[in-house]
């Protein structure tokens, strides 16, 4: 896996186009998964992901081979995301950050209401706190690894997601979400 | 259990991606104590929503779109080292076989046809500069001329330049000046043209034909 990834980037850095296809379809899930959780508006996160895939390839030499390429390219999402977060605060966008829901079945009502409220829940958090909980929890990664993308220390990430996890928690009990009747 | 150890043991749990739920000690406590329960509810419910949030879709022709952005600014790897030490080799060899000895001041005096010193000044200093310097044993007398040559050249140009001792000095300055030494006074004889000296010039301003004309003319120091 890590020396037919070595290959891809060397192939990248050759200027192969084959081969950055290769690289941004093999990544693209996780780096749009990131990028939307952090802004929660596709078409932000949208741009976010390309921004961060073309900052990557063209960086491409900076990555160390000997480490692994996903904490490196989903730290230039992280960052990306950041920056986008920062521009949205100084315009802020009229536009929704949730998308309509349009089924009216009960179930499926009552798992988007759930989600929604966990997506807005998480939309107040920190941009750190909210990345390393997302890392952890939605991209399944450790948390050295992900001490790796924030490049703050292990203890620091574990202090962030205990921290996300309680704002989390207290806001979904503020917002009655755990009083739901609907089973989910 | 105490409310405090419930809230620790509740996280490391969920660091060790464990369901809360299997764990005998929170379960009784959470069901002695209404305000654990309703964590440990909050954070199933929480757990819960993370699984059911959608991701769009991205488009399939995203990775198309970010390769569009980046190919045109692509360049391949620099030259590797073998490439680098091939081009030495051939400079190397290169200098090896090119002509030397005799026929290197007709190479060198090619690019400037010699032009006699005004005065005996210069030629006499050049005498004294180079009357230390061992004599070539294969062609003395065009070894000879050819310094006289560059050090008269050199010494029309810059006269302050009659102090240099040495004969690397020399050849330096003759292999670097000669090329240069006819633009250069074109150069010069058009910028006295156009800045006004102590002495009289035409004022007319210079032109682009004027330099090839003023290049054929003698040099002035």
């Amino acid at each position: 896996m890590t020396d037919n990834l070595r290959h891809l980037a060397r192939r990248c850095l050759a200027g192969d186009q084959r081969a950055m296809l290769e690289l941004v379809d093999r990544f693209r899930g996780q780096v749009f998964g990131l990028c939307y959780r952090m802004l929660g508006h596709r078409e932000d996160a949208e741009d976010a992901a390309q921004e961060t895939f073309v900052r990557a390839l063209r960086n491409l030499r900076s990555w160390d081979p000997s480490r692994d390429f996903e904490p490196w390219l989903l730290a230039i999402a992280g960052n990306r995301c950041r920056t986008a977060l920062a521009r949205r605060m100084r315009r802020p966008s009229v536009c929704s950050l949730v998308e309509p829901v349009a089924e009216h079945r009960p179930d499926l009502h009552a798992a988007r209401h759930l989600a929604e409220e966990v997506h807005l829940a998480l939309n107040t958090l920190r941009p750190q706190y909210r990345q390393a909980f997302l890392l952890f929890h939605e991209q399944e990664m450790s948390y050295a690894a992900i001490a790796d993308v924030l490049q703050c220390p292990i203890g620091t990430v574990r202090t962030w997601i205990h921290r996300a996890r309680r704002e989390l928690i207290r806001r979904l009990q503020k917002r009655e979400v755990v009083e739901s009747r609907h089973a989910v | 259990m105490r409310c405090e150890h419930f809230d620790v043991r509740l996280q490391q749990l969920l660091d060790h991606r464990r369901a809360p739920e299997g764990d005998p000690r929170l379960r009784r406590h959470a069901a002695l104590c209404p305000r654990c329960h309703n964590q440990l509810t909050a954070t199933r419910r929480l757990l819960r929503g993370i699984q059911l949030r959608e991701l769009p879709t991205l488009d399939d022709d995203f990775a198309a779109r970010v390769v569009q952005r980046v190919a045109p600014t692509a360049r391949p790897q620099p030259r590797s080292a073998w490439l680098l030490v091939a081009t030495a080799l051939a400079a190397t060899l290169l200098a090896a076989v090119m002509p030397q000895g005799p026929h290197a001041p007709h190479a060198i005096t090619r690019f400037a046809p010699h032009t006699p010193p005004r005065s005996g000044n210069s030629a006499s200093e050049l005498a004294a500069t180079t009357a230390h310097l061992p004599p070539n044993t294969n062609q003395p007398h065009l070894e000879q001329s050819w310094w006289t040559v560059c050090g008269t050249s050199i010494l029309e140009l810059y006269p302050e330049q009659a102090r240099l001792r040495h004969r690397q000095q020399v050849s330096q300055l003759a292999e670097e000046l000669r090329p240069i030494a006819t633009p250069f006074n074109a150069t010069v004889t058009v910028l006295r043209r156009t800045i006004p000296f102590g002495r009289p010039e035409p004022k007319s301003p210079p032109s682009a034909s004027l330099v090839p004309r003023l290049a054929q003319q003698p040099s002035h120091a």
